[in-house]
């Protein structure tokens, strides 16, 4: 109910008659079709959002924990002024459609007569903005007093306004079925073109917002991981059938050649724009003005409030968050409204509807929310890969990322195109979006406040700071950082390194941020275990942070510290039958900017004077001997590079070996090479482990999702085998980040 | 009819379509990530790809 309520309103009625205009009668049929499909898609990405984050509350928080503060500030703050002139749009066709229907009942004639040095049409303009004004002062009021409607009162509003639309639609169907000649209002199918479909989409995609005002009521909803998506989903399949529905009435509703249509009835109804509509369901129905304006009350005035609320609740949320001044959070004594950010948006919601063209205010608003739908796209993408483990999810977008990639194309594209319908539009959208960058900068950036999202910073002691080559070492509790040390400390030596000792303190959601200071004590104790063996001959940082996923933060230190390689290790098990090498490990190698040291039972003082490196050529496979050589016992140590034969053929060892040799600056002699065959290459490696000390791999580099569902071949052996194991990946720079996004 | 009508109603009909089952099989696959308890993004997957691996 929520979501239709909003949507359906000013986007189709003052769109209609615009886009028929621009389009002709087929177009205008297939851009409410199209544009239905296109909402889907981000509709999905927000279904997805809502069911895994159901307290989220929209586009500003999805940013947030998607990208962080700058980004999150600038989804709320395109979400400010996207609702803000919305409610402009919504004022506008309130008072177009009411002051129409008083011209038509002759109200208005007086008026006309007292003023004959102005054409009627002038003076109508005028009378359009004053009620605009008077209506979104009267709403702001009304939201100021605090009064709202009740549930009740706004289901019926929904089902009324339902209802009307689609009665209009209804009559389309029985017109044509009663006089069949009114399909050749649809010949020529598209007098303009095929391309004018990207400028009237653009232009209507406003009519198809309104679903994302769902995600704020996962406070209020029950069971929301199941009730939202649906929602949102419902909202936008519903109203599409019924835009199409309209559309197709639309253009059927006149009666070509009849008295007063001189030109074809598309012609016809685009000449009056955006009241169009309205002259084409007067010519349909009998009562048809009764009709409109009845709907165009309830849908305009319901979806009027409504953006008023959502653009407060947008500024007030940035004010709350220090992000803009004290004075969009403060909040009315009485009447507990947040007066400041109200008066604010109220002031946008004015200035836009007193100072723009009706057409520039639907283009803006439709600009502006084909921008933060782009950004929600983005975050869907960005939160699956950075919190797959961490979110449970109610929905799931399926061939994950299509849908969002896709949907990110066609509101670029879409979103471009409109230019060709309103140039006003693209010079006010970047203003305000070029604006919110530079209030964050200036302004918003040192002054926002931290929330339990983000990753804190318990104790950090930088003793050094070199441009050496950096690597980091996660170390989890005293014993692990023993066992590490070995294996740490020929790598670091290897590359003349400086140390970043690392510990995640992991703290549960039940656990405020003030309290994570009591878990310092054993990450002191891990990292002093380190410390012995590495200071004496490394320059080492240390730094203890809280975190609520390990694997995020480790990934979020790697970036800030601008770490060259990370070493870490991992107990052998797996952590469930469901994941892989570990649900700590397994994000941490997708995610890392960096190399990645995987070490398996390698301390204890073991020595690795046989070292074996499967090889299949993959991408890894030269790094994965950088270690081996590196943390073999002495020069005298045998690697043997392998590669397994399962009957298609083997890699061509004796030129990799060559290379790596060159590479490595070692001697001719440093690796052996060796071809076995094996039915499958886990069986020749497990039985060919058995002589070694040591087996060294290269990790996957499938694609993400092919790695979530299976184990690859490096972690089986990893799990199955009884010997040390060091897994690496070696970050690729371009290739590496695609991977990481897709 | 000319040709831009069919191409027209081919692509409407196939929009509305599309729109149709994918909200079907929404809708579907809410209510079985409801009855079989939410889960991870990682574990959902894995619970569909070991189905489908059952099935062949």
């Amino acid at each position: 109910m929520m979501g239709l309520g909003m949507m359906i309103g000013a986007g189709v009625f003052l769109g209609m008659g615009i886009s028929i205009g621009k389009a002709g009668p087929g177009g205008v049929v297939l851009t409410f079709a199209l544009n239905g499909l296109l909402a889907l898609l981000t509709a999905m990405s927000f279904a997805e959002l809502s069911s895994a984050i159901p307290r989220a509350g929209g586009a500003y928080n999805f940013a947030r924990i998607g990208f962080g503060r700058g980004t999150s500030f600038v989804a709320g703050w395109m979400e400010w002024f996207a609702s803000s002139v919305a409610g402009s749009m919504y004022a506008l066709t309130f008072a177009i459609y009411t002051v129409r229907f008083c011209q038509t009942l002759g109200w208005l004639d007086p008026l006309f007569a007292s003023m004959p040095n102005y054409e009627p049409e002038q003076i109508a303009g005028l009378i359009e903005k004053a009620v605009a004004i008077f209506t979104a002062l009267l709403f702001i009021y009304i939201n100021y007093r605090g009064s709202s409607e009740t549930g009740k009162i706004g289901a019926i509003i929904t089902v009324g306004q339902t209802i009307f639309v689609v009665t209009i639609g209804i009559f389309g169907v029985v017109t044509v079925m009663n006089d069949p000649s009114r399909l050749s209002n649809f010949v020529p199918f598209m007098p303009a073109g095929w391309l004018q479909l990207l400028a009237t989409m653009g232009f209507t995609y406003v009519a198809f917002e309104g679903y994302e005002v769902i995600a704020q009521a996962g406070d209020e909803a029950i069971d929301p991981r199941r009730n939202l998506p649906k929602a949102m989903i419902y909202s936008v399949i519903i109203v599409t059938f019924i835009y199409v529905l309209v559309a197709f009435a639309t253009v059927v509703s006149v009666k070509a050649n009849t008295a007063g249509v001189g030109e074809q009835p598309w012609e016809w109804i685009g000449n009056f724009k955006e009241k169009g509509f309205g002259e084409a369901v007067a010519k349909l129905m009998p009562y048809g003005n009764l009709v409109l304006t009845l709907a165009v009350i309830f849908s305009s005035t319901s979806a009027l409030n409504a953006t008023i609320y959502s653009g407060t609740r947008a500024s007030y949320a940035l004010g709350r968050d220090a992000m803009l001044p004290k004075f969009f959070s403060k909040i009315h004594k009485k009447n507990k409204t947040p007066y400041g950010a109200l008066l604010s948006t109220g002031c946008i919601i004015l200035f836009v509807a007193t100072f723009l063209p009706t057409a520039d205010v639907a283009s803006s608003a439709s600009i502006m929310f084909l921008f933060l739908f782009f950004l929600v796209n983005l975050s869907v993408i960005k939160i699956r890969r950075n919190m797959a483990d961490e979110l449970e999810y109610g929905f799931m977008l399926p061939f994950f990322p299509i849908p969002p990639i896709l949907a990110i194309i066609c509101q670029i594209v879409l979103a471009v195109w409109l230019v060709h319908m309103s140039w006003i539009a693209w010079i006010i959208a970047p203003i305000w979006v070029a604006s919110g960058i530079a209030m964050y900068i200036f302004y918003a950036k040192s002054r926002a406040k931290t929330s339990d999202h983000e990753i804190q910073i318990l104790y950090e002691e930088l003793l050094h700071k070199t441009d050496k080559y950096n690597v980091m070492v996660a170390i989890s509790n005293p014993s692990n950082a023993a066992r590490m040390v070995q294996s740490t400390y020929r790598i670091c030596g290897a590359k003349d390194a400086q140390v970043e000792l690392i510990h995640m303190v992991p703290v549960p959601d039940q656990v405020h941020l003030d309290d994570a200071g009591e878990y310092l004590i054993t990450g002191k104790e891990a990292l002093h275990e380190a410390m012995l063996y590495l200071s004496i001959h490394f320059p080492i940082n240390t730094t203890i942070r809280y975190c609520r996923n390990i694997a995020r933060g480790i990934v979020s230190a790697i970036k800030e510290k601008r770490t060259d390689m990370l070493v870490l290790g991992w107990h052998g098990k797996r952590d469930s039958l469901l994941f892989n090498i570990g649900s700590t490990v397994d994000p941490i190698i997708e995610r890392a900017t960096c190399d990645v040291v995987v070490l398996k039972d390698c301390g204890g003082n073991k020595t690795f004077d046989n070292i074996m490196v499967p090889i299949a050529g993959g991408p890894n496979s030269a790094f994965a001997v950088d270690i081996a050589n590196i943390v073999s016992e002495n020069n005298d140590s045998k690697i043997t590079l392998m590669t397994i034969d399962t009957g298609r053929g083997a890699f061509d060892l004796k030129e990799f070996a060559a290379i790596q040799t060159q590479i490595l600056g070692v001697s001719k002699n440093r690796f052996a090479t060796k071809v076995i065959k094996a039915r499958t290459p886990l069986r020749g490696i497990l039985k060919a482990a058995k002589h070694y000390d040591l087996v060294v791999m290269g990790t996957s580099n499938k694609p993400i999702l092919a790695q979530m569902a299976r184990m690859t071949l490096p972690e089986k052996v990893a799990t199955r085998c009884n010997r040390p194991v060091i897994i690496v990946k070696s970050n690729q720079g371009v290739r590496s980040w695609f991977n990481r996004w897709i | 009819m000319n040709t831009e009508i069919i191409i027209g109603i081919i692509v409407v009909t196939l929009s509305l379509s599309i729109t149709t089952a994918i909200t079907v099989w929404a809708c579907k696959s809410i209510d079985r990530l409801a009855e079989n308890g939410y889960k991870t993004a990682r574990e959902t997957l894995k619970d569909l790809s070991r189905g489908k691996r059952t099935n062949q």
